[in-house]
């Protein structure tokens, strides 16, 4: 790709936000599918939250995942993805 | 003396500051949290502050806002999916009273806080609202992601297309995956006379057709801004595709090569994702509250947008206003349970954005016209109708665009003539040619 995913915004971590519950999250990978960063894993046939440094807390895994095994808060404050140009 | 405030406002982004600045104006006293540092860091502008907001009474103060690009039409490009020889239609807005303007979310939120900071309000930053204090069945207050309770008699959250606040608080439930729709936006340079030569100096730009499919509510556009302009596509989360698939077709498409690629400099890439709905159902009725026992939501967290074009600055800042004014009335007569707050809904139900969230919404109206696939085959008959008739596509082609409908009329006749002229009658409204 010619133009790199997310350049020119800036990211500080923030802790870890996007908590899955593996006693509910069924391996069905839909979160994997909808997210534009590639944060989400499959771990041991259960989705995880690995690569928080390409979040940018659009929270599609939390609204896709409609049995509830996601909890979706916010990075600590002042810290997560930022825009100049958004 | 206890930390008490009136009206803590959670998000001081376009719904979020206006009502703090409303609040403070009508003397109270007022908390403005911020997550982030600056305002308006969070958040992916779609692109445009429509006239709308220009016109509303209250809103007048935006005259001296900081505006981009003025731009008084839009132009609908349909391509296959190698973005090859499409066909284009310019609207534009014959009264120069209907225009709008792109904006950028960071200058623009700056700009609103200091307006509600000049008022009055406290703003604090860089802090996480992370539940709600309730008792009695009454949110009286937040708490920080350091455990630090504030206490108020209302608050408004403002916190965006997720509402975790008034879900907290037990108002509103969390959207649907098919009514969210996940944006990618690319902001790129390029100087004002390519701009020009381009047809974007006044002109946004919408792309239709096989190269940006439908069934999943997918579209591309281009805003011009001052001396850059925003590419975006997005893709409804309930197809469980990134949108990013459909940027990359884009940017490896003909079109993009031949009129962007050796003028445009990149300069970043993001995403957020935005409500498509108003939460109104086919009836009207609204099905979820937007004000409870001390808390009123205000923004894309409460569905304020134009369910048709989705555009939610105009929505979120007017109904940031009324929630500072309800909260104001509410609290001066000693009554902020659901039953005083209600005059929210008396207020916003008197506005423009009332009708505009009324309106039917696009993905509705593309799966009523026959359904999500028939769409999809009749785009792609249209670009080989208009790959195979045209070089040079005029706007006159149009007979000939819709010919390639024609094979599908017997699917979609019985739709087509109850509702077309209410189609019709949108995309008029869209492109400012009516009102």
């Amino acid at each position: 790709m010619k133009y790199k995913m997310l350049e020119g915004t800036n990211w500080t971590p923030g802790g870890e936000f996007i908590n899955i519950d593996p006693e509910v999250c069924t391996g069905c990978k839909d979160c994997v599918k909808v997210c534009p960063g590639g944060v989400i894993s499959i771990v041991n046939g259960k989705a995880k939250a690995v690569k928080y440094e390409n979040c940018c807390e659009c929270a599609s895994c939390w609204f896709v995942c409609t049995i509830g095994a996601i909890k979706f808060s916010w990075p600590k404050g002042g810290t997560g993805r930022k825009y100049r140009w958004g | 003396m206890s930390r008490r405030y009136d009206v803590i406002v959670v998000g001081s982004a376009f719904a979020g500051a206006v009502a703090a600045k409303t609040a403070a104006e009508k003397g109270l006293k007022v908390l403005l949290l911020e997550r982030s540092t600056e305002p308006g860091e969070k958040i992916v502008s779609g692109g445009i502050l429509t006239h709308d907001a220009f016109t509303e009474p209250g809103l007048e103060f935006l005259k001296e806002a900081p505006l981009e690009r003025e731009l008084k039409g839009v132009r609908w490009i349909m391509a296959n999916e190698k973005g090859e020889s499409p066909l284009e239609l310019t609207f534009r807005s014959t009264d120069d009273s209907r225009v709008g303007y792109t904006i950028y979310c960071y200058d623009f939120c700056k700009w609103l806080t200091q307006l509600a900071v000049n008022a009055g309000a406290e703003f604090r930053n860089n802090t996480t609202v992370t539940d709600v204090i309730k008792e009695d069945g009454y949110v009286k207050g937040v708490v920080t992601e350091k455990g630090e309770k504030i206490n108020s008699q209302v608050v408004v959250a403002a916190d965006g297309a997720k509402s975790l606040i008034g879900i907290r608080a037990g108002v509103r439930r969390k959207l649907p995956p098919e009514n969210v729709e996940n944006c990618v936006v690319l902001d790129f340079t390029i100087p004002e006379r390519e701009l020009k030569r381009l047809g974007l100096g006044d002109t946004f730009e919408v792309y239709w057709g096989t190269l940006t499919p439908a069934d999943i509510g997918s579209y591309v556009w281009i805003f011009p801004y001052r001396e850059s302009f925003h590419l975006g596509v997005g893709a409804l989360v309930s197809s469980r595709k990134s949108p990013t698939i459909f940027m990359e077709r884009f940017l490896h498409s003909q079109l993009w090569k031949d009129r962007f690629e050796d003028v445009a400099k990149f300069r970043a890439w993001m995403w957020n994702t935005v409500p498509l709905w108003s939460s109104l159902d086919r009836d009207q009725k609204m099905l979820e509250k937007t004000y409870g026992n001390g808390i009123l939501v205000a923004g894309d967290a409460g569905g304020f947008l134009d369910s048709f074009t989705c555009a939610g600055f105009y929505g979120a800042m007017v109904s940031g206003m009324l929630a500072g004014e309800a909260a104001a009335e509410s609290i001066s007569k000693g009554n902020i349970s659901e039953e005083g707050l209600s005059i929210y809904e008396e207020k916003y139900k008197k506005r423009l954005i009332w009708r505009l969230m009324q309106r039917p919404w696009r993905r509705d109206v593309i799966a009523k016209m026959g359904g999500e696939k028939i769409v999809q085959v009749s785009s792609t008959i249209s670009n080989y109708v208009v790959r195979s008739a045209f070089d040079q596509p005029k706007p006159s082609d149009l007979m000939l665009l819709i010919s390639g409908f024609l094979p599908l009329i017997r699917y979609i006749g019985p739709f087509l003539y109850r509702k077309l002229p209410m189609v019709f009658n949108e995309l008029m409204l869209l492109a400012g040619v009516t009102k």
